[in-house]
C-alpha cells in the first residue's frame, strides 16, 4: 500500500513536472517563420496540454498513467524534434478499407491498437478542434 | 644582486597589496572579480589604501544595481503584484481571496491550475521557480515569502 502510494505521489510529481515543462516550452515557442505564427501554436500547446491533462485526471491505475505519462513524453520530443506541435494524423484515405462505409469493430479495434504511443488520447473518438 | 632582490621584494608586495584589497572588499559583504577591482597595470604599487578606495568607489557604483531595495522593491510592492496576478487568473473567484487563503482547500483550484498560476508568476518576475520549491508554495503569503527570499528583500 505504501509502496503503491509513494509510486502514486511521485508519478503524480512527474505530471505535474511535464505539465510544467509542456508551459515552458509554449512561452518560447519558436514557430516557423512564414509557415506558423509561434503565438498561434503556442496557445495551440496550451490549449491542447490543458485539455488532455484534465481529461485523465482522475486515472487512477498507475500503469494507464504511466502509458498517458509515455504519450506526454513523445508528444514532448516529437514537438521539439519537428518543430510542429501537432500530432501526425493516421492516414486514411477513402477505398483502403475492405467493406465501405463504417469499418465493422473489429476492424475499428484494429486500428484503434494500430496508433502510435503518442495518439493515444486521440482513441475512441477524441478530436481536438485545430484552429 | 641587489637590483634582483629589489624586483622580487617588489613583485612581493604587489602580490600583497592584490590580496589585501580583495580581502578588504569581501569584507565589506560582496565578492568583486579581482579582474574588475584592481588596477591592470603592474608597474606602480599604490597604497594599499589607494587600491581599497578605488575599488571600493566603483564597487558603491555597482551596489546601486545590486540592492533590491534601490531598486524599488519592497515587501508591499512584491505583494501588489502577486495578488495582482493571482486577482487576473480566471479560476479564481476575487471575492474569496485573502493573502492566507489556501489554493487548493478553499479557492478550488487542482494542481494543473496551481501550475499554470505559478508559471504567471514566473512571467511576472522573470525567473523560474524549480519543482521542489513550487510544491511549497499553496498559499499568496507562501508566494510572498518566497520571493521576498529570492529577491533579498526584507520579509516581515
Amino acid at each position: 500500500m505504501s509502496a503503491s502510494a509513494a509510486s502514486l505521489s511521485s508519478q503524480r510529481q512527474r505530471v505535474l513536472s511535464l505539465y510544467r515543462q509542456i508551459l515552458r516550452l509554449a512561452r518560447q515557442w519558436p514557430g516557423r517563420p512564414g509557415v506558423a505564427d509561434p503565438a498561434t501554436e503556442a496557445a495551440y500547446i496550451r490549449t491542447e496540454a490543458g485539455t488532455l491533462f484534465r481529461q485523465h485526471k482522475s486515472l487512477s491505475d498507475p500503469v494507464v498513467i504511466e502509458s498517458h505519462i509515455a504519450e506526454a513524453e513523445s508528444r514532448i520530443n516529437l514537438a521539439l524534434h519537428y518543430n510542429i506541435p501537432y500530432p501526425r494524423m493516421p492516414n486514411l484515405p477513402p477505398g483502403c478499407l475492405a467493406t465501405p462505409g463504417q469499418p465493422k469493430r473489429r476492424t475499428a479495434r484494429g486500428m484503434d491498437d494500430a496508433l502510435p504511443a503518442y495518439m493515444k488520447s486521440y482513441k475512441s473518438g477524441y478530436a481536438p478542434k485545430i484552429k | 644582486m641587489l637590483g634582483i632582490c629589489r624586483t622580487k621584494a617588489s613583485l612581493t608586495l604587489q602580490r600583497l597589496a592584490k590580496l589585501n584589497s580583495f580581502r578588504a572588499l569581501s569584507s565589506l559583504g560582496f565578492t568583486v572579480m579581482p579582474k574588475f577591482a584592481l588596477p591592470s597595470s603592474n608597474k606602480h604599487i599604490s597604497t594599499l589604501s589607494g587600491i581599497s578606495q578605488h575599488a571600493i568607489q566603483r564597487c558603491s557604483q555597482w551596489r546601486c544595481y545590486a540592492s533590491a531595495s534601490s531598486a524599488g522593491l519592497s515587501q508591499d510592492k512584491i505583494t501588489e503584484r502577486v495578488m495582482t496576478v493571482i486577482k487576473l487568473f480566471e479560476k479564481i473567484s476575487a471575492e474569496k481571496l485573502t493573502i492566507e487563503s489556501h489554493f487548493m482547500k478553499e479557492l478550488g483550484l487542482d494542481s494543473l491550475d496551481h501550475v499554470e498560476l505559478l508559471m504567471a508568476i514566473e512571467d511576472e518576475f522573470g525567473f523560474e521557480i524549480p519543482d521542489q520549491d513550487a510544491e511549497k508554495l499553496n498559499k499568496p503569503s507562501d508566494i510572498i515569502k518566497y520571493l521576498c527570499e529570492k529577491m533579498e528583500v526584507d520579509y516581515k
